[in-house]
């Protein structure tokens, strides 16, 4: 029991647990475990909680809280998190379209891995992905697990437009771009599966800790998701 | 007035105007933009001084000013930046409240200085609740009217039940912030000051940077003298906050404003105190600026005084003219 970590200050609003320094699946299992306990113990009486691969961020209002109260209830959250891995999740999969017109970076990663596009996607879809957290963009799932034959860095210059839907892995990570935007993860393909809807009860189709499988479909029409629990 | 619902028409929006509020809580999670306003206590004060909740939206421009129609009966107040206020032609004071008669225009000169001006309308602005705020989030297009304001926009207010209250209600001036030249903000050592030597942290703290044309909602960039001899800044994603200095990977730092992205992979050395956020939101491109370090202690008092000086310095008394 217990997970381990240190406790930093975020200037006056903020207090960051930081439980590790590398981007593994079993840090990332200790932060829902904590993430877990600091909702339950915070409720709605912080601004946010916030995810990450090996950190979660408490953001409260200075005003009505004090930084050492947020700093000793986040201490006693790590004591009662524990370090094993959650059993329950949910299942998405989601169909892909790796059509030329939508594989913006195939060739690129052909090259550098020395593997032929349908190998490439045959490595995509293989594993079983997990839902690390959301963010650079609303809805943005970082996810782990991807195969070591494509571990490749970022672009050597971002894209200035990633097309909304575009599916890509850099840096031993891979997500997929809710909406049009800057992005220098390297694109293997396109879903037109609804990743965030500011106006649905539930916004996000990913959250922390789904698993998530791809698999090629022939049409961008035939790209959706589907969620098993 | 009594329950009718009033409304503006905007002539001119400037470079950038937003319907904002206080922001969106508890969804930082989703990867969700905090928005809201960037300037808290210009914001706070103006929606104070007209009477309405502190929460209730309001518009913020950017440095070029606003100008829109009353097609109502209405009463406003005007804070931040340090700007001409005219009214019907007649030149009227920022931070106090002015009741403004239907179709007469309202027009705000670009700001002279400081960057953001607050408009708040009794009533506060009537927009749909997206993820719990009427913020808009331009990056996501969502919230406010999902955009910047737009010449000919017909903005709704929420109708109120009581009769529009008297003008003349202010801030005193005693209290209100102006934005001084060059400016200094205090900051708390941050999550990765441990990333830093003590003499690049010295470095950082002995210059003046100017701000850069790059700036926006989502951070303030600083150009300057690059810290140098690292492999880089980056550390592995972690949550982040307004206030929070990063130094991206040219060496120089940013202030993250109210539409930061909720995870950042540069490294924060300090933080600014929530006291001096309105201090951050307010600079200007080429404006100096400098930080200084404090202590927890301080950062609470500053805080502190702020919060009181807004509440205390409401003065009712109609003054003559």
């Amino acid at each position: 029991m217990a997970v381990r970590g240190s406790v930093l200050p975020v200037g006056d609003a903020g207090v960051l647990a930081v439980l590790g320094d590398a981007i593994d699946p079993k840090t990332v299992a200790s932060v829902w475990s904590l993430l877990g306990v600091l909702k339950a113990t915070f409720g709605d009486s912080v601004i946010d909680i916030v995810p990450a691969y090996g950190s979660v961020l408490v953001r409260f209002n200075p005003s009505a809280t004090q930084l050492a109260t947020v700093m000793a209830t986040v201490r006693g959250a790590m004591e009662a998190a524990a370090e094993t891995p959650d059993a329950a999740s949910r299942t998405i999969e989601v169909g892909v379209c790796f059509a030329a017109e939508y594989a913006l970076d195939m060739n690129n990663v052909a090259e550098h891995t020395g593997l032929a596009p349908d190998q490439i996607v045959k490595e995509f879809c293989g594993p079983t992905y997990r839902v690390a957290f959301l963010g650079f963009s609303a809805g943005f799932p970082y996810m782990i697990g991807l195969s070591r034959r494509l571990n490749l860095p970022r672009l050597p210059s971002p894209r200035v437009r990633v097309p909304a839907g575009s599916v890509g892995f850099a840096a031993g990570q891979c997500g997929i771009y809710p909406r049009q935007s800057p992005g220098g993860w390297r694109i293997l393909g396109k879903t037109s599966a609804p990743i965030f809807d500011p106006q649905s009860a539930n916004p996000a189709l990913f959250h922390p800790g789904d698993r998530v499988r791809f698999h090629p479909v022939a049409t961008l029409d035939d790209a959706r998701a589907n969620v098993t629990s | 007035m009594n329950g009718s619902a009033p409304s503006i028409k905007i002539l001119d929006p400037g470079l950038f105007a937003t319907v904002q509020d206080l922001g969106r809580r508890h969804v930082a999670a989703l990867g969700v933009a905090p928005s809201g306003v960037a300037d808290w206590l210009s914001a706070r004060a103006a929606n104070r001084i007209v009477g309405n909740p502190q929460a209730a939206a309001l518009i913020e421009t950017t440095v070029t000013g606003i100008s829109f129609k009353a097609l109502d009966t209405l009463l406003i107040a005007v804070t931040g930046a340090v700007a001409q206020l005219q009214v019907a032609g007649g030149k009227k004071s920022l931070w106090q409240s002015h009741r403004i008669r239907a179709g007469t225009e309202v027009k705000l000169s670009p700001a002279e200085r400081g960057l953001r001006s607050y408009i708040a309308l009794f009533g506060g602005i009537d927009v749909p609740m997206t993820l719990g705020s009427a913020s808009t989030d331009v990056a996501g297009a969502f919230g406010g009217l999902g955009r910047a304001l737009a010449r000919g926009d017909n903005i709704k207010l929420n109708a109120v039940e009581k009769d529009i209250p008297e003008d003349g209600r202010l801030i005193r001036a005693s209290a209100r912030p102006c934005w001084r030249q060059p400016a200094t903000l205090r900051v708390l050592s941050g999550p990765h000051a441990g990333r830093f030597a003590a003499i690049d942290l010295d470095f950082m703290y002995a210059q003046a940077y100017h701000v850069s044309q790059r700036s926006n909602r989502q951070g303030v960039r600083l150009d300057g003298r690059p810290l140098t001899g690292h492999d880089g800044f980056d550390v592995v994603s972690c949550g982040v906050c307004a206030g929070c200095v990063q130094v991206s990977s040219d060496g120089l730092p940013i202030i993250l404003l109210a539409e930061h992205q909720t995870t950042g992979g540069y490294a924060v050395p300090f933080t600014v105190i929530t006291a001096d956020l309105p201090d951050a939101a307010q600079l200007r491109p080429g404006d100096e600026v400098r930080f200084a370090r404090v202590t927890f202690a301080e950062a609470s008092v500053a805080l502190g005084e702020k919060m009181e000086a807004l509440s205390e310095a409401l003065d009712e008394s109609r003054p003559a003219g």
